[in-house]
């Protein structure tokens, strides 16, 4: 009984399946139509058509109205017969194309609307040339007549053309598609598919909360789309947005250059908080907010988000543009949207991304072994030095038999290279595999990313996998929309620095005579001062097992619902979840040379550290936008915000390891001795609300008010609200009546806004004062507590002050682009942390001290050169220009100041910027006495170095720097270059300072600089760059080493090609194939020879990436 | 009805208002901050308690100021090798970079402790309230001060010593 009935089942199915296969098969016109009836409305007919033969029939309702009654007898008819015959005695005409026949009026013979001229009814259907999707409200117009009609619903169009001898164009166009110009050739039908165009996309400005059109806004935005970031580069969307906006910086990082495991610094305009300050603080406070869909997102998230998943970016970078973000808001804002389902058919989308990268050591300029031992001889490393420049032999056997073996060695062709061992050749890749689909009410879209970052160094790489659920419900005045991110990411640190292996001596062996590795390099034991420890390989340490690791897994899910009430006012309520689990790993080896001095029970190390993170926002607003009187547009959006953020993270240690072939800490003897567990819970929590009006007379005249009140549990109990407002004003002078004449002025805005945008990173509390229980001693009367910060209840949290006006200016046909930025702003009062003399209790306390001011320009500019019908030739200049002062900060940062005397050259004074530097001028090298000469206060030359001489000998910060670049474009081919430059400012010369002079007896064991053998001064007479070798005199910090830093780097250079139509892309089904092959950062052209990327090495890339859509 | 939906709406609204200043604060769990501390006798035992067991830290009277550096400048060891740390405290060598650490640390802790007496102190107020009722009041603010004393006298044992007295 069972087996019968599950055999019928199956039948069932597979005959259902048969059906549904056939069905789908059937293409062709030989569908027959059977219908009888008297003065049967059209309406019966067209159902008639649509159950028979499955066709769709459109029309509008306007042609149904027009209709007469039909009396019709038929069998069996084949379809197109069916239509001729039906449409006889109607004013009405028929196109059938795939399975729909659109049905478009005719004028009847006899109408008084009929033209006097002769005249051709062109109709047609208009379609998204990627989806295939029918597109209503295209505009389509007769070029140089007024003559234009537009597509309905079902994407058809009618039009009459007059007959005239002259050439006829129409001209299709609809915002967001490239507008189209066709040739009217007297044709019948004309279908018309219409590509996207990204540079409209710019009309649109995304705030995260709201958009606006940018004719009507008052702030300074820019919105890329994912294409012009894919032109510059295929590695991260940070790397390809500094490239493209000159007022978004990433601040290079000497120190860890290319680690893929580092976050970047940026900044918008430049920092809003005083720098030196920066490791205080849990967060770096010149970062800014990243908004990613709407919700807010990190800088870890966003620097993983894989390219091909972003639709596009907009900044948001003035007062008027980010003051809805309140407190936030202050170092600017990065709105990231990512690409939505489109509805259609299933389609799919696969991204390919590769790049090979190696290490950039072009700035290095380290002396070889015969160099090296040369420079140690004549630094009297190994003994006194007679007159010939010969080691006085006798004095101390041991070294002097230390040089001669070492000699041996160089002149046996030892020369090792140890800057190449820790370093490979990085492959990365990233694929994406993106599915989109669905129909006018539910869309979805899946994808899959999942990207290898290895490092170029060894041991060093991060991986970041990702799946996304997005779905998207549309029915009548309701939408709903919910997007689930699934993210895991794991990433290996190296375990040495790569300053280890650069300062490695190069007449060292790496292996030893049995082909082990070496493990002491220089042992100092011929000095007999038990002070100076040995240098040991860092290629043994490596050799041992060694981790740092760290793996997170998190998840993110945003909820929308927006609800249309009447046409122009929409409610809104979004509800965001994001968890994240994180795990680190750190284990040392027992073997490595960090624990010689250690006891072997309490040798090698294993740290382990737990972190969790949940954050939950929500949020309601409500948006009305209507043009009253067709004159007076007014938008406006109102909403509240709350937000949690929970954090908690465990950690303990253990060490005694006696092996170092498992990690594993059930292998530790033990935990450290007198070591606690660690345990961090924190919890903050965040309302606001805010509201934006915006007011548009006759689009000419604009303003632009923003409000909002932030309240955080960070602020203690005595200050939690602080308000934020803003207001902007706008002048589209282009519509003006005496400049729309000039037809070359295609656009001409002026726009200013003013507005204190907050700081909120800062540390949790720290204007509280705070106890902590002191757990580590004990009494036998209870619990204790003691204070861990003293707080400041007067303190007043950072405010800014943001002035800006800019200029967007568009001319010959849009040609010529101008977008310039002028702005000024004045945080007032600065935040610092100061140091306090010890006897009041207290090491540090937050002030608010001095004030800082900011100003400067940026400018963006294109000019495309050439434009033809497939040709395309474009030049590109950005500039940016930012200086920062100090005021009224008196001596209050004289502490500091005192710090960083012999540290760097960063000192805190009035009328001072935060990137002066400050330094004793020097007149050079003696060449009488080879000692240095310096200048004095009083502008005297001396030989005496006095602190109290300092002056400003420089500037970090460029005059000016941007990216000039051009891209040309023929076909499907695109080709583009974009260089940095940087002219004016100075660098302090660290490689100089550090591996030329101040070279103490230790360091002298460490490989150098060529320059600190060649350009010294040895004998009276000498004009020498540097002071004669020495091992006893420190040189201090002066103008000599600091040198005017101009630089040209290759930043981005592609090759790309593009097509829809391709005939290979029928034989694969693929509707459209992109290639396209990049090189990053390919040379480095500077004035000043200074090592980059000193403890991790900076990287060349080549790569290239594909992208198939089917 | 869509008069009825917006005062749905309306309300909604307000009610989150209401909430927002309490949704705000937010009191850390494995802290105090201050206001939590000094609500109840409980509070104030728990912060004078803080300065006793806080003087037992090793840089102060747990190692430094009782067996350590200052048995070691009585010369009740001997101590020989050149390497140990404490050999420049026993030939007075005040200027090493072994020695200064200690005397710093020393003064730090002590001075540190006393901001805690001295806001304990503050906190005590003029005179028992609700909230630190006799005997207690009695208790704390005496204790409070008296270690304030203490405290300061002990660094300054230290100039004595550098001083050569």
């Amino acid at each position: 009984m069972n087996k019968l009935y599950l055999s019928r089942v199956m039948k069932t199915i597979m005959f259902l399946l048969l059906a549904g296969f056939t069905t789908v098969s059937a293409s062709s016109y030989s569908q027959q139509i059977t219908l009888k009836g008297k003065n049967i409305p059209f309406s019966t007919v067209i159902e008639a058509i649509r159950k028979q033969s499955g066709y769709t029939v459109f029309g509008t309702k306007k042609i149904l109205e027009s209709t007469k009654p039909v009396t019709i007898d038929v069998k069996n008819m084949p379809l197109q017969q069916f239509m001729n015959v039906v449409i006889e005695n109607q004013p009405i005409d028929y196109v059938i194309e795939d399975k729909t026949i659109s049905l478009s009026s005719v004028v009847q013979p006899g109408n008084p609307i009929a033209p006097t001229t002769q005249q051709q009814l062109l109709i047609g259907v208009v379609r998204h040339a990627e989806t295939k999707e029918l597109l209503a409200g295209v505009n389509v117009k007769l070029k140089g007549s007024t003559l234009s009609t537009s597509t309905n619903e079902k994407g058809a169009y009618s039009i009459s053309i007059p007959t005239s001898a002259a050439k006829q164009v129409l001209v299709f166009s609809y915002v967001g598609m490239k507008p189209q110009e066709i040739a009217f050739q007297k044709q019948a039908t004309l279908n018309v598919e219409m590509e996207p165009d990204d540079s409209s996309m710019n009309e649109v400005v995304i705030t995260g909360i709201y958009q606006r059109d940018r004719e009507a806004h008052t702030g300074s935005s820019i919105t890329y789309s994912a294409k012009d970031l894919q032109i510059v580069g295929n590695q991260n969307i940070l790397q390809s947005l500094k490239t493209l906006d000159p007022s978004f910086a990433i601040v290079e990082n000497n120190l860890f250059g290319s680690d893929p495991n580092r976050l970047p610094d940026i900044e918008i305009r430049g920092k809003s908080s005083v720098i030196g300050l920066t490791d205080e603080f849990s967060s770096n406070p010149n970062q800014p907010l990243f908004i990613l869909d709407g919700f807010e997102s990190t800088l870890a998230i966003i620097a993983d988000l894989s390219m091909d998943r972003v639709a596009s970016i907009t900044l948001l970078k003035d007062a008027s543009a980010s003051a809805i973000y309140g407190s936030k808001a202050a170092n600017g804002v990065v709105v990231v949207e990512t690409k939505r389902p489109t509805a259609g058919s299933l389609r799919i989308n696969y991204n390919l991304s590769s790049s090979v990268n190696f290490a950039d050591l072009s700035d290095y300029n380290l002396m070889n072994a015969e160099e090296k031992l040369q420079f140690e001889l004549l630094s009297q490393f190994y003994g006194l030095l007679n007159a010939d420049g010969d080691i006085i032999v006798g004095a101390n056997t041991n070294n002097e038999a230390n040089y001669f073996n070492r000699l041996k060695e160089v002149r046996r062709g030892v020369n090792t290279y140890w800057a190449h061992e820790p370093l490979k050749t990085a492959i990365t890749q990233r694929h994406t595999l993106f599915a989109e689909g669905g129909d006018a009410n539910l869309r979805y879209s899946v994808s899959l990313n999942y990207g290898l970052t290895p490092g170029v160094m060894v041991g060093s790489d991060r991986t970041a996998t990702n799946g996304n659920v997005r779905l998207l419900y549309r029915k009548g005045n309701i939408s709903v929309n919910n997007t689930l991110s699934i993210d895991n990411v794991s990433a290996n640190r190296e375990t040495q620095p790569f300053s280890a292996f650069s300062r490695a001596n190069p007449y060292y062996r790496k292996y030893d005579d049995q082909g082990n590795v070496r493990m002491i390099l220089e042992d100092f034991s011929a000095f007999g001062n038990p002070s100076l420890l040995p240098i040991y390989s860092p290629l043994y340490n490596q050799s041992n097992l060694n981790i740092n690791a760290s793996e997170s897994q998190g998840f993110t899910n945003n909820f929308e619902a927006e609800w249309r009430i009447i046409e122009a006012l929409r409610a809104r309520a979004r509800f965001g979840i994001r968890s994240l689990r994180e795990q680190a790993v750190l284990f040392s080896s027992p073997f490595n040379t960090e624990f010689l001095q250690t006891d072997v029970l309490e040798r090698g190390r294993y740290d382990e550290n737990n972190g969790k993170n949940v954050n939950y926002d929500g949020d309601l607003s409500l948006t009305f936008g209507k043009v009253f009187a067709a004159k007076h547009s007014v938008n406006a959006v109102a909403g509240m915000r709350m937000e949690q953020n929970v954090r908690n993270q465990s950690s303990f240690g253990v060490s005694g390891f006696i092996d170092d072939e498992f990690s594993n800490p059930n292998f530790a003897l033990g935990y450290k001795e007198g070591q606690r567990a660690g345990y961090q819970e924190s919890k903050r929590r965040g309302a606001s609300f805010f509201m934006n009006t915006g007011y548009a007379f006759d689009q000419r005249y604009l303003i632009d008010a923003t409000l909002r009140s932030d309240g955080s549990s960070i602020y203690g109990s005595s200050r939690q609200f602080s308000t934020i407002w803003s207001v902007g004003l706008g002048w589209n002078a282009h519509k003006e009546s005496f400049l729309s004449s000039y037809g070359w002025i295609n656009q001409l805005r002026l726009r200013g806004s003013i507005g204190n945008p907050g700081n909120q990173n800062f540390d949790d509390y720290i204007s509280m004062r705070i106890y902590r229980y002191n757990n580590e001693n004990r009494n036998p009367f209870g619990a204790s507590t003691i204070i861990s910060n003293m707080g400041n209840s007067n303190l007043r949290w950072q405010t800014t002050l943001d002035r800006n006006i800019g200029l967007d200016f568009m001319t010959f046909g849009n040609r010529f682009r101008l977008t310039a930025d002028y702005f000024v702003k004045s945080t007032d009062p600065l935040l610092v942390l100061l140091t306090l003399p010890s006897s009041t209790g207290v090491a540090r306390v937050a002030q608010n001290i001095g004030e800082q001011q900011a100003n400067g320009f940026t400018l963006n500019t294109d000019y495309t050169i050439l434009r033809r019908d497939e040709m395309n030739w474009r030049v590109n200049l950005n500039l940016r220009h930012i200086k920062s002062e100090y005021r009224k900060m008196g001596n209050q940062l004289d502490n500091f100041n005192l710090a960083n005397r012999n540290r760097n050259m960063v000192r805190y004074y009035d009328g001072g910027s935060p990137s002066d530097l400050w330094s004793v001028r020097s007149l050079g090298i003696d060449p009488a006495t080879g000692r240095e000469i310096f200048l004095n206060k009083n502008n005297e030359q001396t030989f005496v170095y006095n602190y109290q001489d300092e002056v400003v000998v420089g500037n970090s910060d460029p005059d000016v720097d941007g990216i000039i670049g051009t891209s040309f474009m023929y076909k499907g081919f695109l080709a583009s270059v974009n260089l940095r430059y940087r002219i004016g400012g100075q660098a302090f010369l660290k490689t100089l300072y550090d591996k030329v002079e101040n070279i103490t007896t230790q360091n002298v064991a460490l490989n150098q600089d060529k320059r600190a053998l060649y350009d010294r001064w040895q004998k009276p007479g000498d004009n020498a760059r540097f002071k004669s070798i020495s091992r006893t005199e420190s040189t201090p910090m002066s103008s000599r080493f600091v040198e005017d830093n101009n630089m040209l780097v290759g930043e981005s250079f592609s090759l790309g090609y593009e097509t829809s139509k391709a005939s290979f892309l029928k034989s694969i089904r693929a509707s459209s194939i992109t290639f396209r092959a990049y090189m990053n950062d390919i040379f480095y052209v500077s004035t000043i020879k200074n090592e980059r990327g000193l403890d991790y090495p900076f990287a060349r890339s080549v790569s290239f990436s594909a992208a198939v859509r089917f | 009805m869509k008069i009825r939906y917006k005062i749905f709406f309306c309300l909604l609204l307000s009610l989150f208002t209401l909430s927002c200043n309490k949704w705000v604060d937010v009191k850390p769990t494995d802290r105090l901050g201050e206001d939590q501390l000094f609500v109840d006798p409980a509070g104030y035992t728990k912060a004078i308690n803080g300065v006793y067991v806080e003087m037992a830290n090793t840089a102060l009277y747990g190692q430094e100021m009782t067996t350590g550096a200052v048995d070691v400048l009585a010369q009740y060891y001997v101590l020989t090798s050149s390497t140990h740390r404490y050999f420049d405290h026993t030939t007075f060598v005040y200027t090493s970079g072994k020695v200064k650490p200690t005397f710093d640390n020393a003064w730090k802790k002590a001075y540190e402790l006393i901001a805690n007496c001295n806001v304990i102190i503050e906190k005590c107020g003029d005179a028992p309230s609700q909230k630190l009722p006799e005997p207690y009041y009695g208790i704390i603010k005496g204790e409070a001060i008296a270690l304030r004393a203490f405290l300061h006298h002990a660094p300054s044992f230290w100039s004595y010593l550098q001083r050569g007295e």
